[in-house]
C-alpha cells in the first residue's frame, strides 16, 4: 500500500535529535563507538575601528611551537566603516584583512587554508585550518543575522552576527562573531541583539538550500544549540555599571590602569546579565579576565580615550563558549589575553586557546549500539514512569449510619524513581460527570505531589447527610453504596479504588409508612418480657403515629420546655445513642437518655430525613395555596389538613402542634422556634423570605388551636 | 530543537476477561519477562516499546486494562484514542472466549471507528487444558474480518508477531507521507489526540 520511499529501503540509523532519551543513552555510551582526538583551536576577536590592516601583525598570535593551533577563528568588527559599504559590496578592505590575518598566523600563510568565512558589512568571521591537520572538516555552512537599523524591510548590517558552522570529524562546531549595539544605555538593545542572533542563526542543509530534497533525514537543520560546541565572540559592547556605584570615570581609569583592574569585572553588565540568566544562558567564560579593559584607547597608543566623549573603559571584546552537554571535552588551555601591542584601533584584540576533543563516530559501531540504546531508552522510560503502592486496593466501610461519618485512609507510597503528582479523575461514564465521586463520599486531598520515597495519606469519609439519606434508596446498588475512585498519576497509570459501604437502614431517611410498620427489634427481649408489659409508654402511641416519633415527643413533653436549652452544643455520641435506642426500642422511655435539646434535635433530624415533608405540597401545591389563603384562620387550616393530608401526616402534625403549644405556654421565648419548625414541616426554600413568613404564620395559627377546638 | 523528522507513536490497548493474560503478554513484549503469579490489574497501566517497521522507528505505547467485570464501564472510556486494540481470550477458558462478542460490541460502541482490531487466543502452551479450538478462534476472527493469533506469553509464542502485525496494519492505514517536516514532537506519555484519519503524531 505504501509507495516506495527512500526510507523503506534502509534500516534506521542513529540521527541525533530524534529522541532525547536515546540520545542520552548514546552519549553515555559514546566510548563504545567513538574515538576522540585532541584539537587545539585559537579564537580571536578584534574591533578594528575601520582601519586598514598592516601587512602582518606578528604579535597577534603566539608563535611558540606549543601554542600553535590546528584551527584559527578570527572575528573582526568595524572592518569597513566607509559609507559606501552599506550599499555596495566592496570586498577590497576584506581582502586586505584576510591577507593580514593569514600572514600573521604561525608559520605564515602557507601553513593554513581557509575553511570558511562570512561577512556582514564590517562584521567578518573567518576560520583557518592547518594544512597538516588530520581533522576531516565537512558540512561547512555560513550565515549572517543583521540586527541593526531597519531600512525598509532589510536591516542594515551595522550590527549583527556572522557565523561559520562545520563538522570537525563528527563534532559539530560553530563560530559566531557578533557586534552588539553600542552605548552605555543600550543594555536592552544588546540583550535583544543576542536573542535575535541566537534565534535566527539557523543553518539549513545545503541540500535544502539548493532545492534538493533527496536526503531530508540525513542532514538536519542546525540551530546554534544543536552544535556540540559554539564559540561566540565579538564586540558585545557590554559596559561597566560603575556610575551606578558612584565610581567616577577617572577612578575607573585609575583602577583599570592599576594591578587591581580585575576588581572592575564585578561591575560588568554582561556578567550581571548572565547571572540573571537574561542572556548567554549555558555559555561560559573564565571567571576572571586576566587583562585590562580592551576599550577605549586613543588609536596608536595604550592611553584611555582622550576624545571629547571620554569613554569609560570596558571589557567590550569577549569570547564565550557553549557545550551541548557536559561530556563534551572542551577546555581553555591558555589564559585569555588581550594584545596590547596592537594599537591601530581604539579596541585591543582578545585571544583564547582551547582544546577540543573531536569525536569520530564509527558508524557501524554506532548503529550496532543504536538498537541496544533504543531498548535501554525504553527500559529507562518504563522505569521512570511514576509508581506508587496503595495500602488498600479497595475500601470497605462496612455498616454506615445516618449522620455518623466514617473515615478510612489509604496510604499512597511513592515507590518510583521521581516525584509523583496524583489526582483523582472525574470518573468517565459516571452518573455525575463533574465530581470525582458520589456525594456520600469525601476524598481529601484530591490531588497532591509526593516526593520520591515518601508517602501520603488519603482520607476517605463516608457521610450520610440529610440530603443523601432522603434519596438513599436510589443510591444503593446490590444492597450497597458503591463507588470506584480513579487515582491518576500524572504521566502514568490510573488506579481504580472500589469503595463500598452498607447503609444501616434506620428510622432516619425512611418514610412515615415504613416507620409505622417498624417494631422494636425483639431478639434482645426473648427472655425478659417485662419490657413489653402493659405499662410500656409507647403502647399508648396513637395508631397513626410512628412509635419513634411518639417516643421522642413524649420524652420531650415529660421533660418539659423549661429544660430545653436551644443554645446547647450538638453531641454526635449522644445522638448515636438516641438513634440506637429509637431503633432497638430500648429504653422505651427516652426522657432520661439525653438532654432535652438532644432529644429535640433528634426529632427535628428524624422529620427532616423523611423522604417527604409532613405537610405535603399536594397536587400542584394545592395544599400550600389553600393554607396560604387561610393562613390566619385555624378552622379553615385544620380543615385543609384533615381533608388533604394522609392520616399519618395529620396525626404527626397534630402531635407536633400539641407539643409546640405546650412548649410555648411553658416558655414563651421558644416561639422563636416556629420559623425552624416551618422549614422542617414544609421544607420550602428558606431563601424565599415571603413564603417563609407565610408558612411561619400558618404554623403559628394551627399551633394556637388544637383541631378539636378549632373545628368545634 | 529544530524541526526534524520525528518518529511515530501508536497507542495500543489490551482488553479481555480477567485472568486471560493481558498483563503477561505486555510484559513478555516489553520486558521479555514472564511471571506466573497472578496479580489482577486494578486500573490502567502502560509500557513503552520502540519497534522498527519499514525503516521507521515506531514508539508503541501499550495500555493494559483491568479485565474485571466491575470495571468495565470505566475501562471502556479508555478505548477512545487507541489506534489498535488487542482482544485477548484464554484458550483454556470457554467463558473468556464466549465473551469475545461482548468485547467486540464494546469496541464498536466506545473505540474510534477506524481502530485496528486483533484477537489473541492466549495460553496456547497449555494444550492439555485447551477448550477452545484454534479453528473456533480463527472462525470468529474471520467472521469479523479481524486478524488472529494464538499466543503464549509464557513460552513467548507469537507475542512479538502479534504486536508487529498490529502496528503494521495501523501504519498501512495511515496516509502515506514522505514529507514529515511538519510533524510535531512525539511525547510518549501524553496520549496523542485522535485525528479522524487515525493518524498519529
Amino acid at each position: 500500500m505504501a509507495t516506495t520511499t527512500f526510507y523503506t529501503k534502509q534500516r534506521c540509523n542513529w540521527i541525533e535529535g530524534r529522541d532525547a532519551k536515546v540520545d542520552e543513552v548514546m552519549r553515555e555510551w559514546m566510548h563504545k563507538f567513538c574515538t576522540f582526538q585532541d584539537v587545539k583551536i585559537c579564537v580571536s576577536t578584534f574591533n578594528v575601528n575601520g582601519r586598514s590592516p598592516l601587512s602582518v601583525f606578528p604579535t597577534w598570535f603566539s608563535q611558540k611551537p606549543e601554542d600553535i593551533a590546528e584551527f584559527y577563528a578570527v572575528g573582526l568588527q568595524e572592518m569597513d566603516l566607509s559609507v559606501g559599504t552599506y550599499i555596495i559590496d566592496n570586498t577590497k578592505k576584506m581582502e586586505g584583512w584576510v591577507d593580514a590575518i593569514h600572514c600573521s598566523l604561525p608559520g605564515g600563510r602557507t601553513q593554513f587554508n581557509v575553511v570558511g568565512s562570512m561577512r556582514l558589512v564590517g562584521i567578518f568571521v573567518i576560520v583557518f585550518q592547518a594544512v597538516n591537520s588530520k581533522v576531516r572538516v565537512s558540512d561547512v555552512n555560513v550565515k549572517y543575522v543583521a540586527t541593526g537599523i531597519s531600512v525598509l524591510v532589510n536591516k542594515l548590517g551595522n550590527k549583527g552576527g556572522t557565523a561559520v558552522s562545520m563538522k570537525m570529524n563528527d563534532t559539530w562546531v560553530c563560530f559566531v562573531n557578533a557586534h552588539f549595539a553600542a552605548g552605555n544605555n543600550e543594555l536592552e538593545r544588546r540583550n535583544q541583539d543576542f536573542r535575535d542572533i541566537y534565534n535566527d542563526m539557523v543553518f539549513y542543509p545545503r541540500s535544502q538550500q539548493e532545492g534538493l530534497r533527496d536526503r531530508p533525514l540525513e542532514v538536519p537543520i542546525m540551530c546554534l544549540y544543536d552544535h556540540d560546541v559554539v564559540f561566540w565572540f565579538g564586540d558585545l559592547n557590554y559596559r561597566l555599571n560603575t556610575d551606578m556605584y558612584g565610581i567616577s570615570n577617572d577612578e575607573v581609569r585609575r583602577i583599570a590602569s592599576s594591578d587591581k583592574f580585575a576588581d572592575l569585572l564585578q561591575h560588568c553588565q554582561l556578567r550581571e546579565q548572565m547571572a540573571r540568566g537574561t542572556v548567554f544562558k549555558d555559555f561560559e567564560e573564565p571567571s576572571t579576565l586576566p587583562f585590562r579593559p580592551t576599550y577605549k584607547y586613543d588609536c596608536g597608543t595604550n592611553t584611555w580615550d582622550t576624545s571629547e566623549k571620554g569613554r569609560v573603559p570596558a571589557w567590550t571584546d569577549r569570547i564565550l563558549t557553549f557545550k551541548k552537554y557536559p561530556q563534551v571535552g572542551l577546555e581553555s588551555i591558555r589564559p585569555m589575553v588581550s594584545i596590547d601591542t596592537i594599537t591601530i584601533s581604539d579596541h585591543k584584540p582578545v585571544r583564547a586557546m582551547f582544546n577540543l576533543k573531536v569525536k569520530k563516530i564509527n558508524e557501524s559501531g554506532a548503529n550496532n549500539v543504536y538498537e541496544e540504546a533504543i531498548r535501554e531508552a525504553d527500559r529507562r522510560a518504563n522505569e521512570e514512569l511514576p509508581q506508587v503502592q496503595l495500602s488498600l486496593n479497595e475500601v470497605d466501610f462496612g455498616i454506615v449510619n445516618y449522620l455518623e461519618p466514617k473515615t478510612r485512609s489509604v496510604i499512597v507510597q511513592n515507590v518510583g524513581k521521581s516525584k509523583v503528582r496524583f489526582s483523582f479523575k472525574v470518573r468517565p461514564n459516571a452518573r455525575n460527570n463533574q465530581e470525582i465521586c458520589e456525594k456520600w463520599l469525601m476524598v481529601t486531598p484530591t490531588h497532591y505531589q509526593i516526593p520520591q520515597g515518601s508517602s501520603m495519606e488519603i482520607s476517605l469519609t463516608v457521610s450520610i447527610s440529610t440530603d443523601i439519606v432522603r434519596r438513599i434508596q436510589d443510591l444503593i446498588r446490590n444492597g450497597q453504596l458503591q463507588e470506584i475512585l480513579v487515582l491518576h498519576l500524572e504521566n502514568g497509570r490510573d488506579y481504580f479504588i472500589p469503595i463500598t459501604a452498607v447503609y444501616n437502614n434506620s428510622c432516619f431517611g425512611s418514610t412515615l409508612e415504613k416507620l409505622l410498620s417498624m417494631r422494636p427489634k425483639k431478639e434482645v427481649n426473648l427472655i425478659d418480657f417485662g419490657d413489653f408489659s402493659e405499662n410500656s409508654l409507647s403502647d399508648n402511641c396513637p395508631p397513626n403515629v410512628p412509635r419513634v416519633i411518639y417516643r421522642l415527643v413524649m420524652a420531650l413533653r415529660t421533660r418539659g420546655a423549661v429544660q430545653l436549652n436551644i443554645e446547647e452544643e450538638q453531641d454526635n455520641e449522644v445522638f448515636n445513642r438516641i438513634r440506637s435506642a429509637l431503633e432497638s426500642g430500648q429504653p422505651d422511655d427516652l426522657s432520661q437518655l439525653a438532654s432535652s435539646y438532644m432529644l429535640y434535635s433528634a426529632l427535628i433530624r428524624l422529620l427532616d430525613s423523611l423522604d417527604e415533608p409532613i405537610i405535603l405540597e399536594g397536587m400542584f401545591k394545592i395544599i400550600h395555596k389553600e393554607m396560604i389563603k387561610y393562613r390566619t384562620d385555624a378552622r379553615q387550616l385544620w380543615t385543609v389538613v384533615r381533608s388533604s393530608l394522609p392520616k399519618q401526616n395529620q396525626a404527626v402534625l397534630e402531635l407536633i402542634c400539641l407539643m409546640l403549644r405546650e412548649f410555648f405556654s411553658q416558655k414563651y421565648e421558644l416561639k422563636d422556634q416556629l420559623s425552624l419548625w416551618a422549614t422542617v414541616l414544609f421544607r420550602h426554600d428558606i431563601q424565599d423570605e415571603k413564603m417563609h413568613g407565610m408558612f411561619s404564620t400558618i404554623l403559628q395559627t394551627i399551633c394556637d388551636y388544637a383541631p378539636d377546638v378549632a373545628l368545634g | 530543537m529544530a524541526r526534524r523528522p520525528y518518529d511515530m507513536l501508536f497507542k495500543l490497548l489490551l482488553i479481555g476477561d480477567s485472568g486471560v493474560g493481558k498483563t503477561c503478554i505486555l510484559y513478555r513484549f516489553s520486558d521479555d519477562a514472564f511471571n506466573t503469579t497472578f496479580i489482577s490489574t486494578i486500573g490502567i497501566d502502560f509500557k513503552i516499546k520502540t519497534i522498527e517497521l519499514k525503516g521507521k522507528k515506531i514508539k508503541l505505547q501499550i495500555w493494559d486494562t483491568a479485565g474485571q467485570e466491575r470495571f468495565h464501564t470505566i475501562t471502556t472510556s479508555y478505548y477512545r484514542g487507541a489506534m489498535g486494540i488487542m482482544l485477548v481470550y484464554d484458550i483454556t477458558n470457554a467463558k473468556s472466549f464466549d465473551n469475545i462478542a461482548k468485547w467486540l460490541r464494546n469496541i464498536d460502541e466506545h473505540a474510534s471507528e477506524d481502530v485496528v482490531k486483533m484477537i489473541l487466543g492466549n495460553k496456547c502452551d497449555m494444550s492439555d487444558r485447551r477448550v477452545v479450538s484454534r479453528e473456533r478462534g480463527e472462525k470468529i476472527a474471520q467472521d469479523h474480518g479481524i486478524s488472529f493469533h494464538e499466543t503464549s506469553a509464557k513460552l513467548n509464542v507469537h507475542v512479538d508477531t502479534a504486536f508487529y502485525d498490529l502496528a503494521e496494519a495501523i501504519l498501512a492505514k495511515m496516509p502515506d507521507s514522505t514529507d514529515e517536516q511538519s510533524r510535531d514532537t512525539v511525547n510518549p506519555v501524553q496520549p496523542q489526540r485522535q485525528s479522524s484519519s487515525g493518524g498519529c503524531c
